[in-house]
């Protein structure tokens, strides 16, 4: 079965974004991006936002609510007609030793960064088969090709990703929605604040070009996924720094 | 209401041949096969199906539901044989979410 024609995002219509985890870092940036390129972008996050944006539309959604998760695709829906791109940014990192590592970290983990971006994928692509057009991504993390010590069950939660990644492509190539995933380096974002500097520069080290990573090189790479001209790369998964 | 949704599910049959620009070779009805041998949409169309079907229920009744189990999924007794079995399960379903 494969769609025929050229269909959505129509000529002329703003796309629809959404993108989770939007009230600071990467998401805020990649969300201050696309409304800045004319999208109109859905955002969410667990706690209110400090910024606005024209164009910018905020949820107060937990990415491991089921219901809450499905109403906000509901209200997508009724209030914008429709879904073009889906940017599954919403993550939380646990770093420490497997030994010390609580099972509630564990729990926490996966069901945010595993199972949030199932459960948002899956009801994106609902909206998204009505056009016949989408675009998701996902983030993983250089520390699933680094394997990283102490990040075992982030790093494990990210390897998930990446297969979730390779699966959906398959499941949905039919109909042409595209499902591809980033690694990003360490980038100056809260996330790594807590990392000791020795084990950023460990991490740079092994790196092709030896930098922190920016918020730019993100946006970069998912406005390739994203773009029309796209529509023959999915299930790819690209590192930035050169692993 | 079994009405209903069997009309909701012959247009997302309908809204799915356009589409995918796959005509049936015959009027959609409620004796319409929905899976094995004379069925002519293949499992992703019925998936997509699946989807706008309970979309559509959404839509008209304000109240959504699930349709697939893995009994529902099962191939013999399936309620998806055809529309109209599918639209008796789907309406018992609601009836059941109403109660």
């Amino acid at each position: 079965m494969t769609v025929a024609g050229e269909l959505s995002p129509a000529p002329g219509k703003a796309p629809v974004t959404l993108i989770t985890g939007t009230r600071k870092g990467i998401g805020k940036a990649l969300a201050q991006h696309f409304c800045r390129k004319g999208h109109v972008v859905v955002g969410c996050s667990r706690k209110v936002p400090d910024w606005r944006e024209d164009g910018y539309h905020h949820h107060l959604v937990d990415v491991t609510d089921e219901a809450a998760v499905t109403k906000l695709f509901h209200d997508i829906r009724n209030q914008h007609g429709g879904l073009d791109h889906l940017i599954n940014n919403a993550g939380i990192a646990s770093m420490n030793h497997a030994l010390l590592t609580p099972m509630s970290s564990v729990s926490a983990v996966l069901a945010t960064n595993l199972s949030g971006a199932f459960l948002f994928s899956r009801e994106a692509a609902r909206l998204m088969t009505k056009g016949g057009f989408g675009r998701i991504v996902n983030f993983s993390t250089v520390a699933v090709p680094l394997r990283l010590q102490g990040e075992a069950v982030y790093a494990a939660s990210k390897a998930g990703v990446e297969m979730l990644t390779k699966i959906l492509a398959q499941e949905l190539g039919q109909l042409r929605i595209t499902v591809n995933c980033i690694g990003p380096t360490p980038i100056e974002t809260d996330l790594i604040k807590a990392v000791p500097k020795a084990k950023i520069d460990a991490i740079i080290a092994r790196q092709a070009i030896g930098r922190l990573g920016r918020t730019g090189d993100v946006i970069n790479v998912v406005d390739f996924f994203l773009s029309r001209e796209s529509d023959f790369v999915t299930g790819q998964t690209i590192y930035l720094g050169g692993l | 209401m079994r009405d209903q949704i069997q009309r909701i599910i012959i247009e997302a049959l309908d809204a799915q041949s356009r589409l995918f620009d796959r005509p049936f070779s015959n009027p959609l009805g409620p004796e319409t096969p929905l899976l094995g041998d004379k069925s002519e949409i293949d499992s992703m169309a019925l998936v997509v199906l699946i989807v706008d079907v309970e979309q559509g229920i959404q839509a008209e009744f304000g109240r959504p539901i699930t349709l697939v189990n893995e009994r529902a999924m099962a191939s013999h007794g399936s309620p998806f044989r055809n529309v109209a079995s599918m639209a008796q399960y789907a309406a018992g379903l609601l009836a059941g979410a109403a109660a």
